[in-house]
């Protein structure tokens, strides 16, 4: 398949966190669907999926080095903040981790592709 | 309305796709439906004898705490050397109970003893002999079938009547009425006033179909009423807005006064209550749900490699007309959206199939074994979201490749 080159333009930096994003995806997929999640609420496990899926699309946005990746990286993050403070689970570890990651993507925010 | 145009599109698309190649969407969905097959089936499961649980522990009552002299708790580290000297509870301590006790509505005294009855030629043994003393009614409700509940006065006197469960109206009695009826019990005849609504077993094995109640001052007579085997029991009910913590602290400091007991010393009485028991089958139902989980997780993740797998063999397969779509001006995110869609139809009938096989399993399951398995609405909207998801993250980065194509090197492709 002839993808496009922009992937050749990601720094290494990116890389890594993209490298560490997936694989704590990989780790956080079950882990919403666990029995414990399913007892907080019944829409518990579909609300957080969506935000794990538009958080793993925003990863790979960010690994072909484009804005919309950032952008929905940043807003996958609140929304899964709100979602961790309206069921008083908040992880300051996460926090602290996804804004080093968000620091990282705004470094390169400018030099990004701004098309899909 | 472009949104929805598009989306229209997509799925169209993506459906002449699937239908195309039956035996690939076939394969390929198999394992999503296997893995959405497995959890959800143990999730259902598991749920459906947690409720069936929850409602046989609840019908002991959840305002009832129970006087007795052993706890309910289990497991290797049961301390039963610590337990095994301690008195009884006994119809005195009812008494005492009942005129200090402020927060309780309603208690009575129990206690069972395994024994045969006789009818006539007809005879049933490891029948229940219930002794209750008054105000048992108040505190557990016995619905009567036929004939009356015991009077203060049979209570008090200890009249030899009883009242009998259905197994005891169907074991002796064949078609005969029972009420004015003799049985015999350790040689005591007792006359029969009423028989009880057929209750079936709970799952914990609580029934009143076995049992014959009679008043705990003719019980007294004819057996010991301080054997460890017949449980004696205190149950004490709480009135309307007391909670059971607040019951049992009470019932703490009146136990301890009445046994006499030192302020350091522990307590020799066990005061039970229904969520002591829901609590041991917690971690029983936790650990087969954590095992469901991962077995099923393994399931779908195989299943999401097989879509992810087919998704792009899919687009290998389109290359051309994915360069010929974008030369006529499709957009980037048009063929993300057509392959997503792809991904998603696919993953998601994979579910809804797995589901379908575990409610037609729950018809079967039911008509052949009477089990009652409910297929929730919980674990419905689970089933289809995690098809949804791994529909979504399996297919989007062969999607987003797609979209990705250079339309002049995507036509030039074989």
């Amino acid at each position: 398949m002839a993808f496009s080159s922009t992937i050749k333009k990601r720094p290494i930096l990116l890389s890594i966190v993209c490298i560490i994003s997936y694989a704590w995806i990989a780790v956080a997929f079950p882990s919403i669907f666990s029995p414990a999640v399913k007892k907080i609420s019944e829409w518990l496990p579909a609300v957080l999926g969506i935000i794990l899926a538009a958080n793993f699309m925003s990863i790979v946005g960010i690994w072909h080095f484009k804005q919309w990746g950032v952008e929905m990286y940043v807003i996958s993050f609140f929304a899964k903040q709100i979602v961790y403070i309206l069921i008083d689970d908040i992880s300051i570890i996460s926090i602290c981790l996804s804004a080093v990651f968000i620091i990282c993507f705004l470094i390169y925010y400018k030099q990004m592709d701004k098309n899909l | 309305m472009l949104v929805f145009r598009l989306l229209k599109e997509s799925i169209l698309f993506a459906l002449n796709a699937l239908v195309s190649n039956k035996l690939r969407t076939f394969l390929s969905l198999l394992g999503i439906t296997i893995g959405i097959f497995a959890i959800i089936s143990v999730f259902t499961v598991v749920d459906s004898l947690e409720n069936s649980l929850r409602t046989s522990v609840a019908s002991l009552g959840d305002d009832v705490v129970y006087v007795q002299k052993w706890p309910w708790t289990f497991g290797p580290d049961y301390p039963w050397w610590k337990y095994m000297d301690r008195p009884q509870p006994t119809t005195e301590e009812l008494s005492e109970i009942q005129r200090r006790c402020q927060n309780a509505a309603a208690m009575a005294y129990e206690a069972t003893f395994s024994k045969t009855v006789q009818y006539h030629d007809n005879s049933m043994d490891n029948v229940s002999l219930a002794a209750i003393s008054d105000n048992f009614n108040d505190v557990k409700k016995l619905e009567i079938n036929d004939g009356r509940y015991f009077s203060e006065a049979e209570f008090a006197s200890g009249k030899n009547i009883a009242l009998i469960g259905d197994a005891i109206v169907q074991g002796l009695f064949s078609g005969e009425n029972p009420i004015g009826k003799e049985i015999e019990v350790m040689g005591r005849k007792l006359t029969i006033v009423g028989t009880l609504k057929k209750q079936g077993e709970s799952m914990i094995g609580e029934t009143v179909d076995n049992n014959v109640f009679v008043p705990v001052n003719f019980a007294r007579n004819i057996v010991d009423m301080r054997k460890d085997q017949s449980n004696p029991t205190i149950l004490v009910k709480a009135k309307t807005g007391i909670t059971n913590a607040q019951l049992i602290d009470e019932l703490t400091g009146i136990m301890r006064s009445i046994r006499k007991l030192q302020p350091l010393a522990d307590d020799d009485f066990a005061l039970n209550q229904t969520s002591m028991l829901s609590k041991q089958f917690d971690g029983l139902f936790g650990i087969v749900g954590i095992i469901g989980w991962i077995i099923g997780g393994f399931a779908i993740l195989v299943g999401g490699f097989g879509i992810a797998n087919i998704m792009f063999v899919s687009v290998k397969e389109r290359t051309n007309i994915i360069g010929i779509q974008k030369s006529l001006g499709a957009k980037n995110y048009f063929i993300l959206l057509q392959f997503l869609t792809e991904s998603v139809v696919l993953s998601f009938i994979g579910g809804l199939l797995g589901l379908v096989i575990i409610y037609i399993a729950i018809l079967f399951i039911g008509d052949s074994f009477g089990m009652t398995l409910v297929l929730s609405s919980s674990n419905i909207i689970l089933g289809l979201t995690i098809s949804i998801l791994i529909g979504v993250i399996s297919g989007f980065i062969p999607a987003y490749g797609a979209s990705q194509l250079d339309p002049v090197e995507a036509i030039r492709s074989n």
